[in-house]
């Protein structure tokens, strides 16, 4: 009594606790990638790959696109002034203001020596005196030489700037907004800078529901919507999730109550089965929430089978109950219920031990939830013999008794009945398709990555989440293997293997060198240098030449911690890590990967190349490979245990349905060209695990209409719960749940084969 | 007889011009910040109306730059290149502007210019003033004057450097070959 008490007491303490803690939010989670494993021992790496993940999945592009440009421009500032009301984005950046564009040269005006350009230093060096005599006329004469920058008289710097800028994508500032000339029409481009917990479910939400709202409204006007950005992908992935997470979990409840409602007959059975689910979810979110801080959506989709699991001491525990049982055959079956509790739980801590952040959460979830519906059943529950009923026979279990009393088939019809599955089988095997790949697991919506590609296309630029690192002791080397590594990239770039790239070396040179194009620019600018010659080639006078050369400003060498400073600078402090370990770091990202293995075999000191998900899918193939090696010696521990304890005869009784049923889930994945992978693996396993019970059940005598149902019931609720995840539309989901929809339903459907063998 | 045979010369002769691009003769003057004096330059505008603008500076070098909203064509020290758009962001700008400034097209450069219509002793004199904020700090102001057709364009930029373009119609004539090379090498 006093252990029932205190059972229903933590179930209290465990609901008020969850209660309190989802009414603080920030409960769930939704991002796939922060439950995969760290892909780089490294640690400057793994906080790279933070960087570039966070700052450029932070970004949100619109591009709103028309006919008329009034129309245009009038929805984009409609849009604007909702954005900026809603106060959901850290910055809004859709107007380049002109004094921005002046203090973008004014900022970098002292430092030609690292910003102008080899062909400008080239035509300053003299070797060619008629081209830069006709590169000063264009200056000096002609209508292309409207100054952008001031104190700027030869053009040098804005050139050398816009060289650098025009690299970087397709944007044409249309009195003042960001214009794409590439698109057909008018089309204005809006960049949405999210606030850094931008995974935040709440933030998300609203975030989502806002755009969402926007592009009715400026679709009605006429203008096109496009957008892009990890936002979108990552809330359309959680509407999804959550969208599974409903349709399982109602149906899952609904279809298993109904079942017992049909099978107990009994409303207060009806009521204590329940009771176990419920505990059984209450212990697994509180405790997953307690151990996490915050429980992934993918978690409770996963979870959704503990509706089926856990219920199993229930339900045993109430067919139990129909047959009159006395006070020590309760304790008997507390016994075996504990052994299978204890027998699940070491299959789910089993997986604690991978290093998948996913597959640890889902261990701990599914661990609780099975202790919670065991420990409510083991001290909640009424003790079983107390309450007498008179048990159920329905007519099929009385059927399936007869059919065990039969004497077995011909070995000759059980070799056919083998060799038809052979022929059933083979073929679907044969189409297996084996992916690890990571991003293979992430639905993505046709519309959104059409949108995707078209923005891409027309801004002519797309920041890749694979980067270079580049690290050295010193700012200096690292700027030099920068430039190193860029000499390498426009050969690749020449390929076509990338679109371009960014690096802070493209703007700051090491300091040696800006020294010795100081002392070039110095030359050229002297009274008898270059630049005078060819001034004086124009017609102008020596006096003339020196005052226009004296209008330029003295030259400063250009550090990075300078140059992070400038507007310019400001937009790529992503690419700066900055002093770690007696070194520094920077990033160097690509646009347009095309050629991934011409990237990755770049081989440079101090330079690696820097691909989370390839990494990823790598370990994937390597657990996937370890997951299905362990179906393997699971499999050939078994049967030797058994022939050693049982014989050859009852071992291959046992053993053979539950590879039966591994064989069916396999060839099922290859008719329906699924992936095989490491979920599908993982799969397998529990396959394993719960089939062989059905024909250990099976196989005790003697065969009685209590185990049968048990049996049935138990097994009918875990293909119900693992059937539904089949029609998740998280492709990670569906090759789990049709892996052991398929290999548990073959394996309930091969177990009463024990019979056959049991009686020669 | 004789009057269709006329129907038929003009439509010869408006073929043909239509065929012909449209000369102006130019002299500018170029006030440059740190100068005493304007630098001074000669030359030719011809604007090829399916094609772009042609700045072709005779005096004090030689050069041809042809633009077009597609590209830019530079034909300096006897060296021909092409700059796309993507290179020269600001080009589509330029071509889009000059052919309607020599040309003084009110309508088309009221969508970019809003027009002030100064007094004049004679014909017309417009300042304009670009409507886009960014391209207003880079070019404040240009002035168009003119009796008939455009006879003087001053602008200024952000330096305060003021620029003179002095402009003479020149008779119509065919496209010639150096004209043709640069035409070709717009062509993708």
């Amino acid at each position: 009594m006093k252990a029932r008490i205190g059972i229903y007491l933590l179930m209290a303490l465990l609901s008020l606790w969850l209660g309190w803690r989802l009414l603080q939010g920030h409960a769930f989670n939704a991002d796939l990638f922060s439950l995969l494993p760290a892909s780089m021992r490294d640690q400057v790496a793994e906080q790279a790959i933070d960087r570039v993940q966070t700052e450029v999945g932070r970004h949100v592009l619109i591009v709103l696109r028309g006919e008329q440009r009034e129309t245009v421009r009038t929805q984009a500032g409609k849009l604007i002034e909702s954005l900026q009301q809603s106060q959901l984005f850290k910055q809004i950046r859709w107007r380049i203001d002109a004094e921005v564009s002046n203090q973008l040269f004014t900022s970098l005006q002292a430092f030609p020596a690292s910003l102008y350009t080899e062909q400008q230093l080239s035509l300053l060096s003299g070797e060619d005196q008629g081209a830069l005599q006709a590169r000063l006329a264009r200056q000096l004469f002609s209508p292309m030489a409207v100054s952008i920058a001031d104190d700027d008289a030869f053009g040098f710097l804005s050139e050398a700037v816009m060289a650098r800028q025009s690299q970087n994508g397709r944007i044409e500032i249309d009195d003042g907004l960001m214009r794409l000339p590439n698109a057909e029409g008018y089309a204005l481009l809006i960049d949405l800078l999210a606030p850094e917990n931008f995974f935040d479910f709440d933030w998300q939400r609203q975030a989502y529901q806002l755009l969402q709202k926007s592009e009715q409204q400026i679709e009605s006007a006429g203008v096109e919507w496009r957008a892009t950005g990890t936002l979108i992908y990552a809330a359309q992935a959680r509407m999804q999730t959550e969208a599974d997470i409903r349709l399982i979990s109602t149906i899952s409840l609904i279809g298993v109550t109904l079942l017992l409602a049909f099978g107990l007959r009994r409303f207060q059975d009806l009521c204590w089965y329940l009771s176990a689910v419920a505990s059984s979810l209450l212990s697994a979110t509180a405790v997953s929430l307690l151990v996490f801080g915050e429980l992934h959506l993918i978690t409770l989709v996963f979870g959704t089978v503990l509706i089926g699991i856990a219920g199993d001491y229930a339900i045993h525990w109430l067919f139990h109950r129909q047959v009159p049982t006395m006070a020590n055959e309760d304790r008997h079956l507390h016994q075996s219920l504990l052994l299978a509790m204890l027998t699940t739980l070491a299959a789910f801590l089993a997986m604690l031990l991978t290093p998948f952040a996913a597959f640890q959460q889902i261990a701990v979830f599914c661990s609780a939830g099975l202790f919670g519906a065991y420990a409510f059943v083991r001290w909640g529950f009424p003790a079983a013999h107390q309450q007498l009923r008179k048990a159920v026979e329905p007519r099929w279990c009385k059927w399936l008794l007869a059919r065990s009393a039969q004497p077995q088939p011909r070995i000759s019809i059980i070799l056919l009945l083998l060799a038809g599955l052979a022929i059933v089988t083979i073929p679907g095997w044969l189409q297996l398709r084996i992916d690890d790949d990571v991003r293979s697991l992430q639905q993505r919506d046709h519309q959104l990555l059409q949108d995707q590609q078209q923005i891409q296309q027309w801004l002519g630029r797309h920041t890749e989440q694979q980067f270079f690192l580049v690290q050295a002791n010193d700012e200096q080397v690292l700027l030099q293997r920068e430039q190193a590594l860029q000499r390498q990239l426009e050969s690749l770039r020449k390929q076509q293997a990338i679109d371009g790239w960014q690096a802070l070396s493209q703007w700051v040179k090491p300091t040696e060198q800006q020294q010795q194009r100081q002392q070039l620019i110095d030359a050229a600018f002297a009274a008898d240098g270059t630049m005078t010659q060819t001034l004086q080639a124009l017609g102008l006078s020596e006096q003339e030449s020196r005052q226009l050369m004296a209008t330029m400003p003295s030259l400063k060498l250009l550090s990075v911690d300078e140059f992070l400073a400038t507007p310019i600078g400001q937009g790529m402090q992503m690419q700066w890590l900055g002093e770690y370990d007696g070194g520094v770091a920077s990033i160097v990202t690509l646009s347009g990967i095309h050629d991934r293995g011409a990237v990755a075999a770049l081989q440079l000191d101090g330079v690696q190349f820097v691909d989370k998900a390839s990494r990823i899918s790598e370990r994937f193939a390597e657990f996937r490979t370890t997951a299905t090696l362990y179906v393997v010696l699971a499999l050939a521990l078994v049967i030797l245990l058994l022939i050693w304890q049982r014989g050859w005869r009852a071992a291959l009784q046992l053993w053979l349905p539950s590879v039966a049923a591994l064989a069916c889930a396999i060839a099922t994945l290859g008719y329906l060209q699924l992936p095989f992978n490491l979920f599908a693996s993982v799969g397998l396993l529990l396959v394993l695990g719960i089939g062989f019970d059905f024909a250990l059940f099976l196989s005790e005598t003697p065969a009685s209409v209590y185990r049968l149902r048990a049996v049935a019931y138990s097994a009918v609720t875990n293909i119900l719960s693992f059937g539904l995840l089949s029609f998740s539309g998280l492709p990670a989901v569906n090759v789990f749940g049709i892996t052991v929809f398929v290999g548990v339903s073959a394996a309930l459907l091969f177990a009463p084969s024990v019979w056959w063998w049991k009686k020669a | 007889m004789k009057a269709l045979l006329l129907v038929i010369s003009l439509c010869f002769a408006i073929a043909v011009s239509a065929a012909e691009p449209q000369r102006t003769a130019f002299v500018q003057s170029k006030a440059i910040k740190g100068l005493s004096r304007p630098l001074q330059s000669q030359g030719q505008l011809v604007l090829f109306p399916d094609a772009g603008l042609l700045y072709r500076l005779e005096k004090p070098v030689q050069a041809a730059y042809l633009m077009s909203p597609q590209a830019l064509v530079i034909e300096e020290a006897g060296q021909l290149k092409t700059l796309s758009v993507d290179e020269a962001p600001w080009l589509r700008a330029m071509a889009e502007l000059l052919p309607n400034v020599i040309s003084g097209n009110e309508r088309k450069l009221s969508e970019s210019f809003v027009i002030e219509k100064l007094s004049a002793e004679k014909g017309f004199h417009w300042r304009c003033v670009p409507r886009d904020a960014a391209f207003r700090q880079a070019l404040p102001m240009i002035e168009i004057l003119g009796e008939k057709d455009v006879e003087k364009v001053r602008y200024a930029d952000r330096n305060g450097q003021i620029t003179e373009l002095m402009l003479q119609p020149l008779p119509a004539s065919a496209i010639s070959t150096t004209e043709q090379r640069l035409l070709d090498a717009l062509k993708p």
